[in-house]
C-alpha cells in the first residue's frame, strides 16, 4: 500500500518520491542487470535509461503491484536491446551470459563451517551451472530477489503458470543434478572434486 | 562422532557403489527402462527411509514456512532438526535445500555508495534536460581516470578542512569547563560567574563591550580584549538547572536551556554569521539578507537568513532536531558530501536526525511542544516516560531511575512549570502514572510502581 502511494506520488511530480523508489530499487537492479552481463558500466548506462524513461513518460505509467517488476523487465530488454546492437546479432537469448565468476564468489564468501558443507556447496555449484541461462534466470529471480510467481512472469514477459513451471523444471534439474553427483561420487570417491 | 560418520558412509558407499555400478550399465541401455525405473526407486527408498508423503529438494524451496524458518534462524542444526521433526523428509535432502537457499540469499550485488549518488544525479540531469538522447556514461577508462582525479583531489580537500577544523568547534572543544553555575568565557579565557539565572548578556556592535543585566537592574560592564591574532571568541557555558538568554552582537537573541554550550565571535566579521552549539537554543535571527546566520552542531547545521527556531542537539540525546517557529532554514546534515543532504523547512515543521539509523525526518509538529521551555514550561505530548525524565534531569541535575522497561516506554502527555521544586514536579508525574517515587540516600530517586 505504502509502495503503491509512493509511486503514485512519483507520478505527480514528487522528487523525494523518486529518490526513495531510485534508492529502493537500484541495488536489486543492479545485481540482476549484473547476472545478465557482467559489464557493470553497461549495466549502470542501462539501469539510467530505465529510469529517464520511467521519469518522461511517467504520465502514461500504470500503477499496480507489478509495477516495480516493470523496472526489471525494462532493464532486460534494454540490456538485450544493447547487446543485440552491440553485437549485431539475433537470436540474442543465447548471448545473454551469467558471469559464473560471481556465482563462485558468492559461494566463498559464506562460511563454510566443515567439510561436509564444502561438499555441498561444491556439488550446488555444479548443479547450478548446468542449467540453461533462463533457468537459472527464473532461479534467480524466486531465490536471491525473492519476486513472486506474477512479478516472475511480467518480467520475463511469460505468464504466470509458465513462470511457476519454469521454477519447478529448474529445481527438478538441480534436485536430480544433486543426486546424480553424489551417486557418481560415491562411485569414484578418490576423483572428488577439487 | 566423526568415525561414526565414516563408517556410515563406507557402509553406504559399498552398497551405492553397487547399485550404482549396476544402475549405471543398465540405464545406459535404453531398452532396459523398466529395470532402470524399479532401481531407481530402491536407490529412492535407500536415500529417503522416511520418506512418507512427497516432500523434497523441491517442495521445500516452494514452501514459505520452510524459508522464512531459514531466514530467521542462524544455527544451521536448529533449523535441520527443527525441519526433520516437521516434515518427514531426508537429512540430505533439507541440508541441499538449505545450503541452496542460502547461496542465492548472499548473491545480491550491491552498487557503491559514490556510483549510487552518482547515477542518480545523472538520470535527473538527463530527464530534466529530456533531450531525447539519454547522455551516457563516460567511456570506461576515461571515467575510471576521472574518478581517481577526483578522489585524488577530494580525498586532499577533505583532509585539508578535517586537519582544519572549524574554529569554532575546535574553541568548543578545547575548552570543557565543569561548572555549577552559568560561566560566560572571554576570550581571553577569563571567567565571568553569571549568578542569577535568566540575566540578560548584550553585545554591542563591535563586540568589544559586554554587558550583563540582571533582574536588581544591576548592570555589569565587561570588555573583550582585541587582539590581531584572529576573531574574538566568546562561549556561554549553561550547567544544568539554568536556562540563559543572550543577544548577540547582530542583535540575535538565543536562549540558551540547560546543560547547553554557545560559541560564538564577539563581532561576526566574515561572509557569514556562525555560532557552535551543543545542547538545545532557541533562536530569534536578526533579519541579514547578505549574511546568513548558520548554527552548526555535531550531526546537523542550520543555515537561516531571519527567522525563530529551536535547535536540540544534546550529546547524550540520539536525536538531533530543529523545529521552525517563523520564516525558513536550511538543514545540512554534516559528513555527506553528495545527495540531496539539504532539506527546507516550513513553519511548523520539525526536522529529526537520528544517529542511531543515521537517518532523517520532517514532519509537522506542535511548535509549542518543542518551544515552550524558554517560558520556563515542559510541554510535551505522547512522549515517553523516559524520555520527559531525561529532559527532567537535564533541568534539576538530579539523578532519576526508572524501575523497568515497560513504566519508562509510558506514553504520557502534558506540561510541567520548571520553576517548580523538583519534589513537585516528579510529584505530579507519579501522581498521574499512579507510582510512587522514592528518594534515596544518595540523593537520587527512583520512579517505580
Amino acid at each position: 500500500m505504502e509502495e503503491k502511494s509512493l509511486w503514485y506520488r512519483f507520478k505527480n511530480g514528487d522528487d523525494e518520491a523518486l529518490s526513495l523508489l531510485y534508492s529502493q530499487y537500484v541495488h536489486e537492479l543492479f545485481s540482476y542487470g549484473l547476472r545478465i552481463h557482467g559489464d557493470d558500466q553497461l549495466v549502470k548506462d542501462c539501469i539510467q535509461e530505465v529510469f529517464v524513461h520511467i521519469i518522461d513518460h511517467k504520465n502514461k505509467l500504470i500503477i499496480t503491484d507489478l509495477t516495480p517488476a516493470y523496472l526489471f523487465k525494462s532493464l532486460r530488454n534494454k540490456l538485450c536491446e544493447e547487446l543485440r546492437t552491440k553485437n549485431n546479432r539475433s537470436g540474442i537469448i543465447k548471448q545473454i551470459s551469467y558471469s559464473e565468476i560471481k556465482f563462485d564468489d558468492s559461494m566463498e564468501q559464506l562460511t563454510v563451517n566443515s567439510e561436509e558443507e564444502l561438499y555441498r556447496r561444491r556439488i550446488l555449484e555444479a548443479a547450478l551451472a548446468s542449467l540453461s541461462n533462463y533457468q537459472r534466470e527464473a532461479i534467480f529471480l524466486k531465490y536471491s530477489q525473492e519476486f513472486s510467481y506474477d512479478k516472475i512472469a511480467e518480467i520475463l514477459s511469460v505468464d504466470v503458470a509458465s513462470a511457476r513451471t519454469l521454477v519447478y523444471r529448474s529445481l527438478k534439474k538441480i534436485k536430480e543434478s544433486i543426486f546424480h553427483k553424489i551417486l557418481v561420487l560415491f562411485c569414484f570417491p578418490f576423483l572428488k572434486y577439487k | 562422532m566423526y568415525d561414526f560418520l565414516k563408517i556410515k558412509k563406507i557402509n553406504i558407499f559399498c552398497i551405492s557403489l553397487i547399485i550404482s555400478y549396476t544402475y549405471h550399465i543398465f540405464s545406459s541401455f535404453y531398452q532396459l527402462k523398466l529395470i532402470s525405473l524399479s532401481i531407481k526407486i530402491k536407490v529412492n527408498h535407500l536415500t529417503c527411509m522416511k520418506r512418507e508423503e512427497d516432500i523434497d529438494f523441491i517442495s521445500l524451496l516452494q514452501d514459505e514456512r520452510f524459508i522464512y524458518l531459514v531466514k530467521n534462524s542462524f544455527d544451521l542444526d536448529d533449523q535441520v532438526s527443527f525441519i526433520e521433526q516437521h516434515y518427514s523428509c531426508d537429512r540430505e535432502e533439507i541440508l541441499y535445500a538449505i545450503d541452496f537457499f542460502k547461496a542465492n540469499l548472499t548473491e545480491q550485488k550491491r552498487l557503491s555508495e559514490e556510483d549510487t549518488a552518482l547515477l542518480f544525479q545523472q538520470i535527473k540531469e538527463s530527464s530534466e534536460t529530456n533531450n531525447g538522447r539519454v547522455r551516457k556514461f563516460v567511456s570506461h577508462r576515461l571515467w575510471k581516470a576521472a574518478a581517481a582525479i577526483v578522489l585524488i583531489f577530494g580525498g586532499a580537500i577533505t583532509y585539508y578542512y578535517s586537519s582544519q577544523k572549524d574554529p569554532l568547534e575546535k574553541f568548543a572543544m578545547n575548552q570543557t569547563v565543569a561548572t555549577d553555575d552559568a560561566v560566560l568565557v572571554l576570550s581571553d579565557g577569563s571567567k565571568y560567574k553569571l549568578n542569577e539565572d535568566d540575566s540578560k548578556i548584550e553585545y554591542s556592535q563591535d563586540g568589544g563591550n559586554v554587558v550583563v543585566r540582571n533582574k536588581r537592574e544591576q548592570d555589569e560592564e565587561l570588555r573583550n580584549k582585541q587582539d590581531d591574532s584572529g576573531p574574538v571568541i566568546n562561549q556561554i557555558v549553561v550547567p544544568a538547572g539554568h536556562r540563559h538568554s543572550i543577544s548577540l552582537s547582530d542583535g540575535t537573541l538565543v536562549v540558551l536551556n540547560s546543560g547547553s554550550k554557545l560559541v560564538f565571535p564577539a563581532e561576526f566579521s566574515g561572509k557569514t554569521r556562525d555560532v557552535y552549539l551543543i545542547g538545545e537554543g532557541y533562536f530569534e535571527v536578526s533579519k541579514n539578507a547578505n549574511k546568513p546566520f548558520i548554527v552548526k552542531t555535531e550531526k546537523i547545521n542550520v543555515r537561516v537568513l531571519g527567522t525563530k527556531f529551536n535547535i536540540s542537539a544534546y550529546a547524550d540525546e540520539k536525536v538531533t532536531s530543529t523545529v521552525l517557529v517563523e520564516g525558513s532554514v536550511s538543514v545540512i546534515e554534516n559528513g555527506k558530501l553528495l545527495g540531496n543532504a539539504v532539506r527546507k523547512l516550513s513553519p511548523q515543521q520539525g526536522y529529526f536526525y537520528s544517529s542511531e539509523t543515521s537517518s532523517s525526518e520532517i514532519k509537522q509538529v506542535d511548535v509549542a511542544d518543542y518551544v515552550s521551555w524558554k517560558d520556563g514550561l515542559f510541554r510535551f505530548k505522547d512522549r515517553t516516560l523516559r524520555d520527559v525524565v531525561l529532559r527532567v534531569r537535564k533541568y534539576y541535575n538530579k539523578s532519576i531511575l526508572i524501575e523497568g522497561d515497560k513504566l519508562a516506554g509510558t506514553l504520557i502527555s502534558g506540561k510541567l512549570v520548571l520553576t517548580d521544586d523538583i519534589d513537585v514536579i516528579l510529584n505530579y508525574l507519579t501522581k498521574t502514572l499512579e507510582v510512587r517515587q522514592e528518594l534515596q540516600k544518595d540523593g537520587s530517586y527512583i520512579i517505580k510502581e
